[in-house]
């Protein structure tokens, strides 16, 4: 299965590689700089590659490249998911996953990959084992380590591992017994030039931070679960009991974890809670070219609109932008050509809206296409897909937990076409 | 996994493991789900037959039905297909098969992009057709993810799409593509799309093609003009709109785009040349200012071609050429000497200088290829005195008819791969890669995976090790999943049932496929259980011979073969009505999850009554989990249940009518059935309706009403429907899928929904055929408008506590002679009304409660016997109206 996993940076430096089976060496990453190099953007790396005698799996995430070198016929999502799943351990470990933190944490890199995997396995890839395996690192245990000279291996099995629920460790206390759930909400969408919905669709997920004492079993009901077209569930979910009932009942892992994630289905209609009117224009004849934007707010049952943030990729022949916004901050990068508009909250009496001149390179033609607008929002206490707990109930543990639920919707891959 | 890399083509070794394997499927890790799953799907490609072998035709179009409509009907409806597909051809699945499909379809719903996808190339190569629909929603959620896995997901669904069309077309705006997207990403969506374009959906693809095109990424441009090429040859219909679109794009500002236009329009061009002279005109002038070769080619190939169309350009075209011939790229010089060779021989008096000219400069250019093809034409066309027969045959050479070219998708040949491959991402063999087996023409000997009961226990140890560390998560919980587990295999069991009763008529598999399962079942429970278990199977197997009432042999065979016979007694009876076929469905849903499912929860529940008649040596082996949720009927709480069970009452109702049991079950002794419409009223069309007292599948709210219609003229009733429901305020109806058509003599039972909101007012609507339309109504017996619920004694007394005063209702009454006995009232109480009995310490005292569909408040009835024959009748219920309607139901039900 997986033989070898290198980490490259921006730059095409490896600087961390693992070998579980033999070693394969270095110049096998060859291949994929020249991949690289064909591929003018990260994102357009092919990810999968072959050569003469391996296959090079990657997976492109906070601008590293975790390259899996593989020698025989495998599943390649199994590769890609694997990877992924590194990258969210890594992650849960240090913050950030970023090149500087793997190599400040170099030691715990290794222990933690050498745990997930065995021989090319994929073996213990749930974050809680993994940290009662491996402790993360803390600012008081580096102290303690480097004078003492001890490791973060932990010297017990986890517990976990051998019980009926892998994923929660035994004899879990806390003084406050807390539970909270975010259910968040994505619209993806695509508006066309003249304001109509093309495609709209809303994912959700619910996130949940559980600190409960001991092995609680919790249940959690919907008013409308049949709003929840295709969900798919932690393994704790018991899945027989949302098949019959449409009620998760699962044992919960200990700390933050994501419940469940759900699509809306298709046939309701999705609610847009903001609009975008816009005016953008280039002149054949002379440089300048008109810009204009405006967002307000639509569908947004009585909350106010957060967060809001527009971006734009402008074309290759715009030099510079003279803009004034009438609220928030506004940035025009000449060399990406990206605008980013930094809005905030939209005051329904005050539209903000963002004016003024582009400026073209001279001699060219107009760029024969307008750039997309891409839309960031938040609006909290609110599911837009009418999505509402009912109740959650424990049982199995004697104490009264304090229960918490939040709802929030924000843009996904939200897109005006201008 | 140690499977796959040591030894993956000794298939006869999972034999004995097979059902074991599925059955421990879910509890697996993620990992091994995926090695798993990969492993069985070629495993089943040589142990079982093509599900899909002689209804290529028939399924396009039912495949096509599952994918509307919401989740629920979709399962029902591809269980549906599925039920009556069997029945129509010989082809029986292998009850093996159905179990991978079934345990491995949870698995959809996996976080694991990685399960998901094994999953899906599971059904794709396995399932009959109807089925895979299921998958194309998970993948669609995919590609939500990482745009690694996207890219994974699009180039397998690409695939798919090509062989499934109709399998993703409801998900058509899913593969639009956004600006963001990495190339790669939109590439592959564009592709998806191309694929998917049909009549129907293609303006609106050709509109979004529209805007893509205006794209800054060129390189996607390129491909969505060569998309729009792909769409105009396969759907003539907008060729003529996409050859304008593309002739418009020849006056695009960016060369790129210009010459792959080009390129595209040759294609296009060449299955109809006739009509568009004047587009080769305009794209002659193009050559002045093209500078890709590609698109150079292309034209001076297309000008060549079709010299005669245009006779006066194309020399002037030759000229230009040939002024510039040394600076053209290798395949614009080939073109020039095909072009010159064309000319020469349609027209050799303005253009055999020319043709000289340039076969002379090529004559001295320096790649061979040009130099060999240059001397090749002069010896074909040239007349000299050397050059033999050939010379004559030229003009058939050069111009002859050349078949249109077949704008194919790349994805064509690759489903030979096994989908979610590497081989298959790659489209080439990759190291290690196992050959997808086809399908075996004979099914191999289904017995190899029958184990005997004793070997199981003592498995390898590879197993031994899995299962310790993966036990089952949901041991607690088993309660629960016993009905579901045995819903799940009810269609499937139905559909077997009716096969071998009608056409194979043999009991074997039956009983074959019954042992099986048991064990099956108790794989699933973890180690420590198994020993338990069997200590209960053993003791069972002792009590129920000593059951009374069992019909004198044990074995649950015996009890199958009990259904059968009756069966074929009511055929003998020739009896159908709603009513008795009601109850076949629901005894046959008891015995079949008693006997197939052979959960072991649902064997301890159906143990259950019995057992506390047999005495308390038998209660201290259930668990007390099982035993509170042991209700005293089974009522299914789950709409899963339902829905299957549904299905099981379509399903026997459609494949053997005349087959009405003659079986009563005590809770349902008097189901009424009710007239709908007189065969008189309706000009010989009869419609009978009952309240099957099952959850309405998808509505809690709902009362389910099953409707029998029978068709006693002697002509075709078609599309037979409900219309212009006329509700009162608040009231709902969920219409019965549409019957096309109902053959002279048939009979068909459907269930529809209606929400009473709690009142007896009708429900009033219009069922139509194809000639004619009748004004019906259903009005429901109060007892209907509730489900019952179950609750102990203390809750029952701390619920009638809160339900005083004006909510109560008492009522004296006298028992009449053979209402005497405990049996007598219970049933002359249940059949008044759909009410659940509620456990009592006192004996002369009854009590039962329910709760009102729609709104859910309780109703609670007590019966309290004194001396002699009197009797006092207590209903406490928020509704008041209720509450008096259901006494006086009562007593008249009690007073029969």
């Amino acid at each position: 299965m997986i033989h070898s996993l290198f980490l490259i940076n921006a730059s095409g430096d490896i600087f961390l590689e693992k070998h579980w089976k033999s070693v394969v060496s270095r110049s096998v990453c060859d291949y994929f700089f020249e991949a690289q190099e064909r591929a003018s953007e990260a994102e357009n790396v092919p990810p999968v590659i072959p050569t003469p005698h391996h296959y090079l799996l990657s997976v492109y995430r906070h601008k590293i490249f975790f390259v899996a070198v593989i020698q025989s016929e495998v599943p390649p999502l199994f590769v890609i998911e694997f990877l992924h799943r590194v990258v969210d351990t890594f992650q849960d470990y240090f913050g950030v996953c970023s090149e500087v933190m793997i190599k400040d944490n170099v030691v715990v890199v290794y222990e933690v990959l050498e745990e997930m995997l065995d021989n090319g396995f994929p073996l213990a890839t749930e974050s809680n084992i993994l940290k009662e395996l491996i402790k993360p690192p803390t600012i008081l245990r580096t102290v303690v380590n480097t004078i003492t000279g001890s490791t973060n291996v932990g010297d017990q099995l986890p517990t976990g591992q051998l019980s009926v629920v892998p994923w929660r460790r035994t004899g879990v206390k806390y003084t406050n017994n807390e539970a909270y759930f975010d259910v968040i909400e994505e619209i993806d969408a695509i508006i066309d030039k003249s304001g109509s919905t093309i495609t709209a669709e809303i994912q959700g997920v619910i996130d949940a931070c559980v600190k409960l004492t001991g092995m609680p079993d919790l249940t959690l009901s919907f008013m409308n679960p049949r709003l929840l077209d295709d969900v798919s569930f932690h393994p704790c979910v018991r899945f027989k009991r949302w098949e019959s009932e449409r009620i998760l009942s699962f044992i919960p892992p200990d700390g933050n974890f994501r419940l469940l994630s759900y699509h809306v289905s298709a046939q309701n209609l999705v609610a847009i809670p903001v609009y975008v009117k816009h005016n953008i224009s280039f002149r054949d004849s002379s440089s300048l070219g008109r810009f204009e934007i405006t967002v307000g707010p639509k569908q947004t049952m009585g909350k106010t609109v957060e967060g809001v943030m527009v971006t734009s990729q402008m074309p290759k022949g715009v030099l510079n932008m003279t803009l004034t916004p009438s609220q928030g901050t506004h940035i025009f990068d000449p060399v990406t050509k990206l605008l980013s508009w930094d809005v905030g909250k939209i005051n329904p009496q005050k539209l903000p809206s963002l004016k003024g001149s582009v400026s073209l390179q001279a001699g060219t033609s107009k760029p024969d296409e307008n750039p997309t607008i891409n839309l960031q929002f938040k609006i909290q206490q609110l599911a837009i897909s009418g999505l509402k707990v009912n109740r959650l109930d424990m049982y199995g543990e004697k104490y009264k937990p304090f229960k918490g639920i939040k709802y929030m919707t924000k843009a996904g891959k939200f897109q005006v076409r201008t | 996994m140690a499977f796959e890399e040591v030894c993956p083509e000794r298939i006869d070794l999972i034999h004995k493991n097979y059902r074991k394997l599925c059955n421990l499927l879910i509890d697996v890790e993620e990992w091994g789900q995926v090695v798993i799953i990969n492993m069985l799907t070629r495993y089943a490609r040589t142990q079982f037959l093509s599900p899909n072998q002689n209804q290529e035709s028939l399924l396009e179009e039912s495949a096509e039905k599952a994918f509307y409509g919401s989740e629920e009907e979709d399962a029902k409806d591809a269980k549906a297909e599925a039920a009556s597909l069997a029945k129509r051809k010989p082809y029986v699945m292998d009850p093996d098969h159905r179990l991978l499909l079934r345990n491995t379809k949870p698995l959809l719903q996996s976080r694991n992009a990685a399960v998901v996808m094994a999953v899906a190339q599971l059904y794709f190569h396995l399932a009959p057709k109807a089925e895979v629909g299921v998958i194309a929603k998970a993948l669609v959620r995919l590609l939500r993810s990482h745009s690694e896995v996207q890219y994974v997901v699009l180039q397998n669904v690409a695939t798919m799409s090509i062989k499934r069309r109709g399998m993703f077309e409801p998900y058509l705006k899913s593969f639009y593509i956004r600006s963001t997207d990495p190339t790669q990403i939109k590439i592959l969506k564009l592709e998806v799309l191309t694929n998917l374009a049909n009549e129907t959906n293609i303006s609106t693809i050709l509109r979004e093609f529209q805007t893509y095109i205006r794209s800054m990424d060129k390189d996607f441009v390129a491909a969505t003009i060569q998309a729009i090429g792909r769409c105009a040859t396969n759907i003539g219909k907008v060729r003529d709109t996409c050859l304008n679109g593309l002739v418009q794009l020849l006056s695009n500002r960016d060369e790129l785009v210009v010459a792959e236009s080009v390129v595209v329009i040759k294609k296009l061009l060449q299955m109809q040349p006739a009509q568009h002279s004047e587009i080769i005109k305009h794209m002659a002038k193009l050559t002045d200012n093209i500078q890709v070769p590609m698109a150079r080619a292309s034209i001076l190939w297309l000008i060549g071609e079709y010299c005669e169309h245009v006779p006066k350009i194309a020399p002037d075209v030759l000229r230009k050429m040939a002024k510039s011939f040394t600076n053209e790229e290798d395949i614009v010089k080939l073109q020039v000497i095909n072009l010159a060779a064309k000319l020469y021989l349609t027209n050799s008096k303005q253009s055999k200088l020319l043709t000289q000219y340039v076969l002379n400069l090529a004559k001295y250019d320096q790649n061979y290829d040009i130099r060999d093809r240059a001397r090749f034409i002069r010896q074909l066309i040239v007349p000299t005195e050397k050059s033999g027969a050939l010379n004559k045959y030229a003009k058939k050479l050069f111009l002859a008819q050349k078949p249109a070219p077949i704008l194919e998708s790349s994805f064509k040949d690759r489903d030979h791969f096994q989908l979610g491959s590497l081989s298959h991402l790659l489209n080439a063999k990759a190291v290690g890669y196992q050959e997808l087996p086809d399908w075996p023409d004979e099914a191999p000997d289904p017995s190899v995976r029958n184990v005997e009961v004793p070997e199981w226990t003592k498995c390898t140890s590879r197993e031994k090790r899995k299962e310790k560390v993966e036990k089952p998560f949901y041991s607690d919980s088993e309660g629960e999943s016993g009905p579901t587990e045995s819903a799940d295999s009810e269609p499937e069991s139905v559909s077997k049932e009716s096969g071998s009763s009608s056409s194979l008529g043999s009991s074997s598999s039956g009983s074959e496929e019954e042992e099986e399962e048991e064990e099956g079942s108790s794989g699933e429970q973890s180690e420590d259980k198994e020993e338990e278990e069997k200590r209960t199977k053993r003791k069972k197997e002792g009590s129920r011979k000593a059951a009374p009432g069992s019909t004198g042999s044990p074995s649950e065979e015996e009890e199958e073969e009990g259904v059968k016979k009756a069966k074929k007694k009511a055929l003998q009876g020739k009896k159908s009505c709603a009513e008795t076929s009601s109850e076949e469905a629901s005894t046959s849903e008891s015995s079949s999850s008693g006997s197939d499912s052979g959960s072991e929860a649902e064997a301890k529940r159906r143990k259950a009554p019995p057992s506390s008649r047999a005495g308390p040596k038998e209660i201290s082996l259930l668990d007390l989990d099982d035993f509170t949720l042991a209700p005293p009927q089974p009522v299914p709480s789950s709409s899963i249940v339902s829905t299957s069970l549904v299905t099981d009452l379509e399903g026997l109702t459609l494949t053997d009518t005349s087959l009405a049991p003659a079986l009563l079950s005590p809770a349902f002794s008097t189901v009424r059935t009710y007239e709908l419409l007189h065969r008189m009223a309706g000009e010989g069309l009869s419609v009978e309706y009952c309240f099957s007292r099952q959850p309405f599948p998808g509505d809690p709210h709902m009362v389910a009403v099953q409707i029998q219609i029978s068709n006693n003229t002697d002509a075709e009733v078609k599309s037979l429907r409900v219309s212009e429901p006329k509700p009162l305020s608040g009231m709902r109806i969920q219409e019965f899928p549409e019957i096309e058509c109902l053959a002279p003599g048939d009979t068909a039972s459907v269930v529809m929904g209606i929400d009473f909101c709690d009142s007896t007012q009708a429900a009033n609507f219009q069922l139509r055929t194809h000639t004619r339309h009748f004004y019906v109504s259903i009005q429901p017996p109060v007892g209907e408008l509730m489900a019952p619920v179950f609750m102990s004694e203390n809750e029952f007394k701390k619920e009638q506590g809160k339900l005083t005063g004006m909510s109560e209702i008492t009522e004296k009454l006298t028992l009449p002679e053979k209402c005497q006995s405990d049996h007598a009232i219970v049933q002359q109480v249940t059949s008044a009304a759909n009410v659940g009995r509620v456990p009592c310490g006192a004996d002369n005292e009854y009590r039962f409660a329910a709760k009102t569909v729609t709104s859910g408040s309780l109703v609670l009835i007590t019966l309290e016997r004194r001396e002699g024959t009197a009797a006092q009748l207590t209903v406490n219920s928020e509704k008041m109206v209720i509450g008096t309607m259901l006494v006086k139901d009562i007593i008249q039900a009690l007073a029969q």
